[in-house]
């Protein structure tokens, strides 16, 4: 008998006994200035009968003897999710939709859907001939496109893993025979089309992108001050293969973590005398470097930044209700008081999680100063940070093999020859097992031990570095330490866990929090989970202003923002992060291709997707009961005629 | 559920009861009002049983005892509108093509019982039959092969066939009196509560219920039918 649910209306009772929703991790479609890559499902969605392919023999069945009648929702362990088998299996022509499963238990040692030299047509070794290939195990899968809906689902997504494990346990005790079996339905309608040009300018595209993040405690830095800046950066997000699934640990969640440990352990400590601290977060990197190239253009060209319409008020090509200019719009241009001929030094933090040596944290845990020449002031800033942390762990690599993707790209660019390191816990080519790839999870064993400690090296770096005369080690108060306690609790609040206390005290929110690393569209005033975290926890480290009490922004001052319930001033600032090949029409706040050679990812837009799990019948099931209706209504036609005829010409009724 | 289930299920649980409709008293204007009356009284009887299912607030969810009312609610408006219908009687064969036929009470009670059976088996089977339109399906849990849209589709078939049966009973029972009437009368209303009862079976976990639901009205089909029939002859001879 079906359950009781009061308030429920006998429709959606019957509904929720037809159908088990499921939890989407879908991929979508994304667009360059010359063509699509993503996936897509049919308008209106498209259903498959569960099938799962648990083992070699499994797929190969299923490839060499494709089940008869229907189509199929392959389940699909990520160590299938390769290009050669996704050919494969596209040839049977018996595949309506893939469900990857993430599974911890199923996971592959290496994997990476990017391609082997990830972003490199748009670092600062573009166009040359030889590029180290960093990737080497990607498959490139990212880069494809993809007719049916693939979806991802993991153990992590309990009730959905289950249902969609219960159905192929169903499905499979019959054979794939036995009906009624288990289907699930997809509905990823992307409703773009061609390019990045032509689906901006029908409005079905919003470009990859978000806000990236710069702070320092320096807010009277200026132009005009000639004092160094030391700057430490690192990237907010990694790109993946899923639009909800990844999380970004090691990738992006290490960096932040460390930046902001940081970040935390210079605010505790006195300024140093001569240079300023900045701290910058890029957003979107993985998408062309949108946030660290258009942070960097924006910083080079705001000497001669000029503002051809005065912000006077919100428009829909400037939807903010303060700003400093409406065309092109600014929300402001503190960014214009970083001078970049002042930029002395980049320390960059890459991954540096160590996954694959999981803690004690011992001596085989290197790190590498990864540099674009082994020029003097390089290595000497590696010695320095080998210097001022508590342990020499900081290597060079040993062969000379260019900067591997990272944001210091950006800026080298156009100025090679400031001094940089960008810190990653792998040495070579193909050390880092997974890039960019939907794996990064909370799976991946990471050492808050190996993060907390090159934290520290850094952060003693830095102020020495920003310190007169420094650089060699000398002077650094010994109370600047990162706090390693503050560390492993922001991986745990990052990672597993982002309604912490911690987290929601600078992030107030009811709402239930999804997980936040994966990519994202650019939205003037919208920002995601870490970044909406990152700005309030960067902004309460480095403020200068403190004053009262508040609930929201609306109770302090202009300018303030409301941070933990007080209200603050100080130089954190959000900057607009997309590819550097868009430009957004002032106006109308319509994007537009301007240059096809620069990053122009934009992705389509979709309706809520759609993802069911339900049972059929089969299809001699159907039409057996079509001949019985037919068979019933014929019948009664023929028998009330018969019976019409009979009582006409016997009874004499009417 | 695919098209091809839809229209299946569809053509089950209305065909026959709409094809009696259109081919037996769909040419006579008067047994058509007849029967859209005989519906009205119907849905009278539904708005009743709503307003109690509603108040009775213990009992919403006991389908047992639901049924028990409903089924007394639903003879009850029957009744009612026999005796409406018994004030209008001579008017309605005086008007009727063959004045002088000793049939006419016999097909102004076939013409109501149709207007019974179609609008009960349209209120009933009609939000299952929508649901339908997705492309999942509901699976009856005592017959796992089949969905149950169709198992109902089919007790709504026989439900609504034996509406027009109960109809020509009640009708020959409300009009004689004494002992025979009666009988007839509590023939109607224990069938139609067995027939009530016997629907449990479709959407219980009894193996093969629905197949017992189905045979249950079946035999109540055969039954009242034979019932109707036998009064029929006797009126003809």
């Amino acid at each position: 008998m079906i359950a009781a649910n009061p308030g429920a209306s006998n429709g959606q009772l019957l509904y929720n006994s037809t159908y088990i929703t499921l939890n989407a991790s879908p991929c979508a479609r994304l667009l360059n200035a010359t063509g699509t890559i993503g996936c897509q499902s049919p308008r209106n969605g498209v259903s498959g009968i569960v099938y799962g392919v648990p083992s070699d023999n499994d797929l190969e069945a299923f490839i060499a003897n494709p089940p008869s009648g229907g189509n199929h929702a392959l389940l699909l362990p990520i160590r299938y999710f390769v290009p050669d088998t996704i050919d494969r299996l596209m040839k049977t022509k018996k595949v309506s939709g893939i469900i990857v499963i993430l599974s911890n238990a199923t996971r592959p040692s290496s994997y990476s859907p990017d391609v082997s030299c990830p972003n490199c047509e748009f670092g600062m070794y573009a166009g040359q001939n030889t590029q180290t290939q960093w990737n080497p195990n990607g498959n490139g899968l990212i880069y494809r496109t993809y007719d049916i809906p693939i979806f991802a689902t993991s153990p992590s997504h309990d009730s959905t893993y289950s249902a969609l494990m219960r159905a192929v346990e169903s499905n499979s005790k019959g054979g794939y025979r036995t009906f009624p079996m288990y289907s699930v339905e997809f509905d990823a309608f992307m409703y773009s089309a061609y390019d990045a040009p032509t689906c901006l300018r029908r409005g079905w595209c919003a470009p990859v992108g978000g806000y990236s993040i710069y702070s320092t405690a320096s807010s009277a830095i200026s132009r005009t001050d000639n004092r160094p800046i030391i700057m430490m950066s690192t990237g907010m997000n990694e790109r993946t293969f899923f639009h909800d699934e990844s999380i970004g640990a090691e990738a992006a969640i290490s960096g932040v973590v460390g930046l902001l440990a940081i970040a935390e352990a210079l605010s505790r400590a006195p300024a140093p005398s001569t240079g300023h601290l900045l701290f910058t977060f890029f957003h979107s990197e993985g998408w062309g470097y949108a946030g660290s190239q258009r942070f960097w253009s924006d910083v080079e060209a705001g000497g001669t930044f000029t503002c051809d319409v005065p912000f006077s008020k919100n428009t829909p090509g400037c939807p903010y209700k303060e700003a400093a200019c409406a065309s092109p719009c600014r929300r402001d241009l503190d960014y214009t008081h970083i001078n970049p001929d002042s930029l002395n030094t980049i320390l960059e933090l890459g991954p540096i999680g160590h996954m694959n040596l999981p803690p004690p944290l011992n001596t085989s845990n290197r790190f590498y100063a990864h540099t674009h020449t082994t020029s003097a002031p390089n290595t000497a800033l590696a010695q320095a940070l080998n210097s001022s942390g508590l342990r020499p762990l900081i290597n060079i690599p040993s062969s000379s093999q260019g900067l591997p993707p990272s944001s210091a790209q950006s800026i080298l660019r156009t100025r090679p020859n400031i001094r940089h390191a960008v810190l990653t816990d792998y040495e070579n080519p193909g050390d880092r097992s997974i890039w960019q790839a939907d794996l990064d999870d909370v799976y991946v064993p990471m050492s808050w031990e190996s993060v907390c400690s090159i934290a520290n090296s850094t952060a003693r770096a830095a102020w020495s570095l920003a310190q007169t005369g420094g650089g060699n080690g000398t002077g650094i108060p010994s109370s600047l330490n990162v706090n390693c306690t503050l560390v492993d609790t922001l991986m745990d609040c990052l990672i597993n866990n982002f309604s912490c206390p911690l987290v929601r005290q600078f992030t107030p929110t009811n709402e239930p929090v999804g997980k936040t690393a994966h990519y994202s569209i650019f939205q003037h005033r919208s920002m995601d989970w870490t970044t909406s975290f990152v700005y309030a926890y960067m902004y309460n480290l480095t403020a200068t202003v403190r004053e009262g009490s508040c609930e929201s922004v609306a109770d302090c001052r202009e300018g303030q923002e409301c941070v933990a319930s007080q209200c603050l001033w100080g130089m954190t600032r959000l900057h607009d992060a997309y590819g550097m090949g868009l430009k957004m029409d002032a106006n109308t706040g319509v994007f537009t291709v301007e240059d096809p050679t620069k990053a122009t990812w934009v992705e389509s837009l979709w309706d809520p997707v759609v993802f069911r799990l339900f049972l059929v019948t089969s299809k001699g099931m159907q039409i057996l009961e079509l001949m019985v209706g037919l068979i019933l209504t014929v019948g009664a036609i023929g028998l009330t005629l018969w019976g019409r005829k009979a009582a006409a010409k016997s009874l004499k009724v009417a | 559920m695919p098209l091809i289930s839809f229209f299946g299920c569809l053509f089950t649980a209305y065909g026959p009861i709409l094809s009696l409709f259109v081919v037996s008293i769909g040419g006579n204007a008067q047994l058509v009002i007849l029967a859209l009356t005989a519906a009205f009284f119907w849905l009278l009887s539904l708005l009743i049983i709503s307003i109690l299912w509603f108040l009775i607030k213990p009992l919403q969810d006991t389908h047992t005892a639901t049924l028990a009312y409903s089924v007394v609610i639903q003879e009850l408006f029957r009744y009612i509108f026999y005796f409406i219908y018994s004030k209008a009687e001579r008017g309605l064969i005086s008007v009727s093509a063959r004045p002088a036929s000793p049939l006419n009470r016999s097909s102004f009670a076939f013409a109501s019982g149709i207007g019974y059976g179609i609008i009960s088996s349209a209120t009933s089977y009609i939000t299952l039959l929508a649901s339908t339109t997705g492309p999942g399906m509901l699976i009856s849990p005592s017959c796992p092969a089949v969905s149950m849209a169709f198992t109902s589709g089919l007790v709504t078939m026989l439900m609504s066939l034996l509406h027009v049966t109960w109809m020509l009973v009640a009708f020959d029972g409300f009009g004689t009196p004494g002992a025979a009437g009666y009988i007839r009368i509590l023939f109607v209303f224990a069938s139609h509560l067995a027939a009530a009862y016997a629907t449990i079976f479709n959407g219980s976990s009894i193996y093969l219920g629905c197949l017992y639901s189905v045979l249950c009205l079946l035999a109540l089909l055969v039954a009242s039918s034979l019932f109707a029939l036998k009064d029929l002859m006797k009126r003809w001879k």
